[in-house]
């Protein structure tokens, strides 16, 4: 297995250079997408099965549909490459040397570094039991660092809200299906099972890899299949409850951790009866603010619709 | 650990082309490329730490990682949006 993990390393690293060197943009997303795809593999490798699911979902297949999709905007000859920089060939020396620096540096960093105790780690594996679900990364998520993911549902409501500003409004009705090789029946017959996968993956958390960001990321990207084949499309307008839907994870987990506050003297202390019940409750909600949040950043329009057949 | 950890290897590369990238290229597209190969260096750098525990993988780096992936996503998707509207000022939000 030695050899598996040095031949993926060993393409990790031949990816990243094309991807910073390549000639021409496309090449360099392309190297990008399968370079997260490697890493989703190495996260299997690492012992890491909740990482792998989220990079595929999430690092390669959503990051790697918003690149291209951006790619396809952008003008074909870019300004940037017309007239080079004075002192480029030493600028590209000192970055190289920098680069190379920070590499040695690292590699040495983690391979001398003796073991310590990770007092975290070994606090949440010990209380495992009171965390009301068997899934340690879940866990940590919900529970021991719920702030943690409190405010990355923040942020990722942050960055929606910014990239819609950047935006120009849509007139209404400008929006038409772009041409794609997908087929709409196509896109129909896979719905079903992605939701269902989708849906599964979210319930899996509590006891096995797999979780609200797992899960939301695969139902963002039966939006993406259906907003890819014109069954879906951006709309201008949003109702109150798509974006009800939006905050959704971040009311139901700041309630949850306040009104329990007179039960348990803590903000975020869950009781031990309640405590599985309620993980399952904020999993599901954050997964639906996900998969909405992710699929709108991909459209890029503050509402949906259902396209007039 | 005895013998070099290609891992780590790999982690050191990502970080360090990564940071080549983001001083060279000029495409600012390219560069939030780069951003991005410095985070995954640092994800697989957290991640290969996390192996140390005896008992299992340190859940903490785990879910900090998880948290990253899913924090660079939309960073980069803000990222992506201000590219677009910089490239294409009058862009109406047509696709």
């Amino acid at each position: 297995m030695m050899l598996l993990d040095g031949v993926l390393a060993l393409l990790l690293l031949l990816l990243a250079g094309r991807c910073v060197t390549a000639a021409s943009l496309l090449q360099a997303i392309v190297a990008f997408i399968v370079l997260g795809l490697l890493l989703a593999l190495s996260w299997v490798r690492l012992q890491a099965p909740d990482l792998a699911l989220a990079e595929a979902a999430i690092g390669a297949g959503l990051l790697g549909v918003l690149l291209l999709g951006t790619w396809r905007h952008l003008p074909a000859s870019g300004i940037h490459h017309e007239f080079p920089w004075p002192w480029h060939g030493m600028k590209q020396a000192v970055s190289a040397l920098g680069g190379l620096a920070l590499a040695v540096m690292l590699a040495l960093a983690l391979h001398e570094t003796a073991p310590e105790p990770a007092a975290a780690g070994e606090t949440a594996l010990a209380q495992l039991d009171a965390a009301g679900v068997k899934q340690p990364v879940t866990a940590v998520l919900l529970n021991f660092r719920a702030y943690d993911t409190l405010l990355e549902m923040g942020v990722l409501l942050m960055a929606l809200i910014g990239a819609l500003i950047v935006r120009r409004p849509l007139q209404d009705g400008s929006r038409i299906a772009p041409a794609t090789l997908l087929s709409p029946s196509l896109a129909r017959l896979f719905l079903p099972p992605i939701l269902l996968i989708g849906l599964y993956l979210v319930w899996a958390g509590a006891y096995s890899p797999g979780g609200a960001f797992q899960g939301g990321a695969v139902l963002a990207g039966a939006g993406v299949m259906l907003a890819l084949t014109g069954l879906l499309r951006g709309a201008s307008v949003d109702g109150l409850w798509l974006r009800g839907l939006l905050a959704l994870g971040a009311i139901v987990f700041t309630t949850a951790g306040v009104l329990l506050v007179p039960v348990t003297g803590h903000f975020m202390a869950y009781p031990d009866g309640l405590v599985t019940p309620l993980m399952v409750l904020i999993e599901f909600s954050l997964a639906i603010s996900i998969a909405l949040s992710l699929l709108l950043l991909f459209t890029g329009t503050p509402g949906l619709a259902r396209s007039r057949p | 650990m005895s013998g070099i950890d290609p891992f780590a290897l790999a982690a050191a590369g990502l970080m360090a082309f990564g940071l080549y990238g983001f001083c060279v290229c000029r495409h600012p597209l390219r560069r939030l490329l780069a951003i991005n190969l410095v985070g995954n260096g640092v994800f697989l750098a957290l991640i290969l730490i996390a192996r140390r525990l005896p008992d299992g993988p340190d859940p903490v780096p785990h879910a900090m990682v998880l948290t990253g992936i899913v924090i660079a996503v939309s960073a980069t998707a803000f990222g992506l949006a201000l590219i677009r509207r910089q490239a294409r000022p009058e862009d109406d939000g047509n696709d």
